[in-house]
């Protein structure tokens, strides 16, 4: 794979006189460019973090510059992990688009990024998440846009197959046996992934327009109709052929749930205000079965005011979810303040801190960014974290530093 | 507020027009010739931004269209911020603003200031410009005074009626053309700024500054526009100032 990476460049710096072209005959334009990084970082439980990531990208388009009538957009990107000596290669964003009047219609690997705050919300569940590191994986579908004026469309998508979420490394909790059971041992994961038929389509209808009231607001309503890409983790208890002895089967399953979402997305003059809502219907509406998850409902709201004079923003950020019967629903205020100031032309420095008004938990993040040249940076960046135990941004109760190194060529 | 600096590359750099040679006698009088002169209803550039300090230099294209109170721009390079784009159109007063990040695939609506341009001293993308050196204020914001005036120029010191980024700023106006050929941009006594015009064309009759530059005394750095393309009075669809072109590579 290394190799495979190291031709990929190769073939990128040999054709760079090649990377930015048009025709002006037929109105072709295309380019290649992509974007290779190194991290390093320091975690204060004595971890080290060491990667390289390289992302190949493609884009080009035909017909006027300012009115396509088609677009091409290819990403691939490797990443090679230096502390497990494992490589990943992920197809991106891939995908043409043609542009047939009102209508965007596209085909290939594509990502919805539906939803109005920063974070991963729960109105965007086309596409599964790599939770590790909180971004969305792009998955097969076909997408229709009708923009039936300036500032309303209608969006369907149609993803014909199933990709699940990329879960972080977690230990399932160990069953408590009923009185007189014994347990023995324990199968490997049951992975109920769907398969792809027909019925397992799922589909995505948004319809969002500006409703030029206040100093713009923008709002979406969406449906969602497929699997919930995250598991629903059951665990069954197997008969051996002891009589009392059991073998514990831990089973993922993944339901199929229908998502009514609302987002928004307001100017007020200096402060900006993004929301969004969600409510998730299951086929297990009673949680009567414990493999299905129920209802759920989940608000998120940021308000965002920033003072230039001072290079200060300030953000408010109101979380709620209420989904499994028998757990305690979810409840959160954050607030956060961003400092940045620009040394000079090339030097940014930053400093980010954020503070859960519910639990007491919070993060501080300094970071200094300096451009050495066009396209190359270089990044330090550090995170401190404190808060109790199962805290909303602590988890793990153990006050921690880390500390990254990294630089990044953009070409 | 960055409202302003879309349109106001094309404006700044591209849009003065010839003036008729006469004299005037207060500084009020040469600015509001100079700020009623004719300017282009539409315009397609594209534009290369250098930024230079101890010799060594960052760069940015981009390209903008602008069409009475719309405009869009798109950043044609370095490949870090290629594809990202502004878009602002002003609606019963007041201008709303989308920003498109590729990377994060999605527009953002950015709070409008108020109509107040909050950030307005902020650094254009890393230059020497700020949001309002880019921006064209209101005639009516200043109080001016000629200090001086000869053949060849005007003179004349501007101070903010109300509070301004700088204590005063300084221009030095040709007198055919209304041109404004230096500015300097002062900080209490101490000039912190300085623009100039560095290369004129005439385009459709417009007298077009191809190419300016800033300077950041204190700092000893400069930012440099130059216009590579310029197409003015042009028919622009109105499809190119939706959210829907924004986002096209």
């Amino acid at each position: 794979m290394r190799k495979i990476v190291l031709m990929l460049v190769a073939l990128l710096f040999c054709s760079s006189g090649l990377a930015q072209t048009e025709d002006a005959q037929s109105n072709f334009r295309f380019s290649i460019g992509g974007i290779l990084e190194a991290q390093f970082g320091l975690v204060s439980s004595g971890a080290v973090l060491g990667n390289t990531a390289f992302t190949l990208k493609f884009s080009g388009s035909l017909g006027a510059e300012d009115s396509p009538t088609a677009a091409f957009n290819a990403n691939l990107r490797s990443n090679f992990d230096a502390i497990t000596s494992t490589t990943r290669v992920t197809l991106g964003e891939t995908f043409i688009t043609a542009y047939v009047g009102a209508f965007d219609l596209s085909a290939g690997n594509l990502l919805m990024n539906w939803g109005a705050v920063d974070v991963l919300g729960s109105v965007s569940n086309l596409n599964p998440s790599d939770l590790t590191t909180q971004t969305q994986i792009a998955i097969p579908a076909i997408r229709a846009i009708w923009n039936f004026s300036d500032d309303t469309r209608l969006e369907g998508v149609l993803a014909p197959g199933f990709t699940p979420s990329v879960l972080p490394v977690f230990a399932l909790p160990a069953p408590t046996p009923p009185p007189g059971v014994t347990i023995v041992g324990q199968n490997p994961v049951l992975d109920n992934r769907p398969t792809a038929r027909l019925e397992n389509t799922q589909y995505g209808l948004r319809f969002s327009s500006n409703l030029n009231v206040f100093d713009g607001a923008d709002f979406s309503l969406s449906f969602y109709g497929g699997f919930r890409h995250t598991p629903t983790p059951t665990i069954r208890l197997l008969p051996t052929a002891q009589a009392g002895e059991f073998i514990v089967q831990p089973v993922f399953n993944y339901d199929w749930i229908h998502v009514l979402g609302l987002e928004t997305n307001i100017s007020l003059g200096e402060i900006a205000v993004r929301a969004e809502t969600s409510y998730t219907f299951t086929q297990d509406p009673n949680g009567t079965n414990p493999e299905i998850g129920n209802h759920a409902f989940a608000f998120t709201a940021q308000a965002e005011a920033r003072v230039a004079e001072i290079g200060l923003t300030g953000i408010l950020n109101l979380r709620w979810q209420k989904g499994e019967m028998n757990q305690a629903d979810l409840f959160c205020i954050n607030a956060a303040l961003i400092a940045s100031y620009a040394l000079d032309n090339r030097t940014s420095l930053s400093a980010a801190w954020v503070q859960s008004l519910t639990d007491g938990s919070g993060v501080f993040a300094p970071n200094l960014s300096y451009t050495l040249a066009d396209g190359l940076s270089f990044k330090a960046n550090a995170g401190l974290n404190y808060g109790a135990l199962g805290s909303s941004l602590n988890p793990s109760g153990v006050f921690g530093i880390q500390i990254r190194f990294g630089l990044s060529l953009s070409f | 507020m960055k409202k302003i600096v879309i349109t106001t590359i094309i404006a700044t750099i591209g849009a003065l027009a010839l003036a008729q040679n006469q004299s005037y006698k207060t500084g009020l009088e040469v600015m509001q010739a100079a700020y009623d002169r004719p300017t282009p209803k539409s315009s397609i550039g594209t534009l290369n931004l250098e930024i230079s300090k101890n010799g060594q230099t960052l760069s940015r294209t981009m390209k903008s269209w602008a069409s009475n109170d719309r405009s869009l721009i798109k950043f044609l390079a370095p490949a870090d911020i290629k594809g990202s784009g502004i878009l602002s159109i002003k609606k019963n007063g007041v201008t709303e603003t989308l920003l498109y990040l590729p990377a994060l695939g999605r527009t953002r609506r950015l709070a409008t200031g108020g109509g107040d341009s909050s950030d307005c001293d902020g650094a254009f993308f890393g230059s020497d410009f700020s949001y309002c050196d880019l921006g064209r204020s209101d005639i009516k914001d200043f109080n001016y005074n000629l200090l001086s005036s000869d053949n060849d120029k005007y003179i004349i010191e501007a101070k903010a009626k109300k509070g301004n980024s700088y204590d005063k700023i300084v221009f030095e106006i040709e007198n055919k053309t209304l041109n404004t050929l230096k500015t300097d941009y002062y900080k209490g006594d101490k000039v912190f700024k300085t623009l100039r015009a560095l290369e004129m064309v005439v385009v459709k009759g417009y007298n077009v500054i191809k190419s300016l530059s800033m300077e950041t005394i204190s700092q000893g750095s400069k930012s440099t526009f130059k216009q590579t393309s310029i197409e003015m009075d042009v028919q622009i669809a109105d499809s190119v100032f939706t959210e829907r072109f924004l986002k096209q590579p």
